[in-house]
């Protein structure tokens, strides 16, 4: 035969794959822009108190953070989203599942650090915007007054939610493709489970039991030892791309 | 070499392919013939490693194909239904491919895009169905890959393009010789560039072989209706027509006409024909119940 056989590694593919997508996918970081400018109107138009006299009017304008992370998460959803759905593309290139699944986990990776990072210099930009606006911008103290260590924590922190957000909606998308109606039927039916679950919960433990949602972000938010917040956030994104590679193990390729 | 054990594949209790069992073993053209919904397509996914067998085995250079690396990256797969992405430009898809197919030619690719009047720049989405065929075929035939499957290469094409496709897929074959399958269910215009003929029916291998054994399967037998019909007796009779009130003619396998020793008595009487590997698979793959000429002459 005058075709030469090639045998490339799993990893090899996988790193060629990751360079592939992240180039067919480099509108994304177009979408970060352009979701964190929306997110930047909304911080200026978060809240506003203003009073005086007719000669003096003092105008004080709180500028938050908030939307800007909001549409930073909802932006590495879609993304991770987009990847898990999106499986049938590189099969016609050279591929098997652990190469997919490799370079998706390496992209929502590459994709956190770069949110993170735009992040981080969320709080002097915002200063430096508000300054072109308004007389005089204070930033807070979560933001001000701060090293390049804290600045480094922020990065870290900001990292690895967006991990754990990414690495959840992959999750949730591959089980999608991989279980298609039988997934949507699995969701709605643990859906009404869960509120069957809680009326009867509530009629024989009484209006005493509550659960209280907060609980369940402050498992991670409220956690202020850094070794034991480190192992929940790690544990969730292990155990996340766990689910994903048992969804995606042994996935067909037939749209 | 590709080697099917009885492969067998089912989606959600449907049948797609039954103990499909073959075995290439040397560079051939390949037709992969069957009506549709044969299981053409499914057997190449499985080829190609898309598709997990329900039972059997699909092995692709003495391994099991199905996510195996080493099978995805000898093997080229084109069919209508692959995707691309949206905003990638002809030029780019084929440079993302040559990044993963290291024999890939890029300079034939281009070549053929210019020959073809493809525009580089243009979208995938953008080209209509007989250019987007066109361009998925460039794309398998200049990657070069050991085993090249091209699931029905010409659909959308105009017939002077068919035409081009077969000959360029000939003098790609002759200059690069591998193992090429080209499914079809148009055997009349492929046969001509054909070595071997794979006839699959309802998830089964009907017929396997080169393409003179699958010429010489039928015989076409005219003659007078009293010499016709004892032999029509005798024989499973894959048609039968009437020409006129003194003639009728019907198709029988050769073998068993062979078989019946009547050739030195009625030689005189009857002809006897050849037909075409295209009437063989019409009759091979017909549904039961007769032809079109029963269902009006009864």
């Amino acid at each position: 035969m005058n075709s030469t056989i090639h045998n490339e590694s799993q990893m090899e593919i996988a790193l060629k794959q990751t360079k592939d997508k992240l180039i067919n996918n480099s509108g994304a970081f177009l979408y970060l822009i352009l979701m964190q400018m929306v997110g930047y109107f909304f911080a200026f138009n978060a809240g506003m108190s203003g009073g005086g006299t007719d000669e003096v009017f003092v105008s004080v304008r709180s500028i938050s953070a908030i939307p800007l992370h909001v549409l930073t998460i909802a932006w590495i959803l879609v993304m991770a989203l987009n990847l898990a759905g999106e499986k049938s593309r590189e099969y016609y290139l050279v591929s098997n599942n652990f190469t997919a699944y490799f370079s998706d986990i390496a992209l929502i990776e590459i994709y956190s650090v770069i949110g993170g990072l735009t992040l981080v210099f969320a709080g002097p930009f915002l200063q430096v915007l508000g300054s072109l606006f308004f007389d005089n911008v204070h930033l807070h103290s979560d933001f001000g007054d701060v090293g390049i260590g804290n600045q480094l924590i922020l990065f870290l922190i900001s990292t690895v939610y967006l991990l754990m957000f990414g690495a959840a909606a992959y999750a949730f998308g591959i089980l999608r493709t991989r279980f298609n109606l039988r997934f949507i039927l699995g969701t709605i039916g643990t859906i009404a489970v869960l509120i069957a679950g809680s009326i009867i919960a509530l009629r024989i433990g009484g209006p005493q039991l509550n659960f209280d949602p907060e609980s369940l972000v402050g498992f991670y938010l409220f956690e202020h030892r850094p070794v034991i917040w480190l192992g929940k956030v790690v544990l969730t994104v292990a155990g996340l791309y766990g689910i994903s590679y048992l969804g995606i193990r042994n996935l067909e390729v037939n749209e | 070499m590709i080697r099917c054990d009885e492969l067998t594949k089912y989606f959600n209790g449907t049948r797609a392919l039954k103990k499909c069992s073959f075995e290439i073993t040397e560079p051939t053209l390949t037709g992969v013939i069957g009506v549709n919904g044969a299981g053409k397509t499914t057997l190449f996914k499985s080829l190609a490693g898309f598709l997990k067998p329900t039972g059997g085995s699909a092995f692709v250079f003495n391994e099991p194909a199905f996510q195996n690396i080493n099978v995805a990256q000898n093997v080229m797969l084109i069919e209508e239904g692959m995707q691309f992405y949206p905003k990638t430009s002809l030029y780019e898809l084929i440079d993302s491919y040559q990044r993963f197919y290291k024999s890939y030619d890029v300079t034939l690719a281009q070549g053929l895009l210019n020959y073809f009047n493809l525009p580089g720049d243009a979208h995938y989405n953008q080209l209509s169905k007989g250019m987007a065929s066109t361009f998925r075929l460039i794309l398998a035939l200049a990657a070069r890959a050991p085993i090249t499957l091209l699931d029905e290469p010409t659909t959308g094409m105009d017939p002077s393009v068919r035409k081009d496709v077969y000959e360029l897929i000939l003098k790609d074959y002759i200059k690069s010789p591998r193992m090429i399958l080209i499914s079809s269910h148009y055997l009349g215009e492929m046969e001509k560039i054909l070595d071997q003929i794979l006839l699959i029916d309802e998830g089964r291998v009907l017929e396997h072989g080169a393409l003179e054994e699958f010429q010489h399967l039928f015989v076409a037998i005219k003659g007078s209706p009293e010499l016709i019909t004892p032999i029509e007796e005798k024989l499973h009779v894959f048609e039968g027509k009437d020409f006129g009130p003194g003639i009728r003619q019907i198709v029988v396998k050769r073998e068993e006409f062979k078989n019946l020793h009547l050739w030195d008595e009625v030689k005189e009487s009857i002809t006897v024909n050849s037909i075409s590997p295209e009437d063989s698979f019409i009759y091979l793959t017909r549904r039961k119940g007769g032809g079109i000429h029963e269902l009006y002459d009864s």
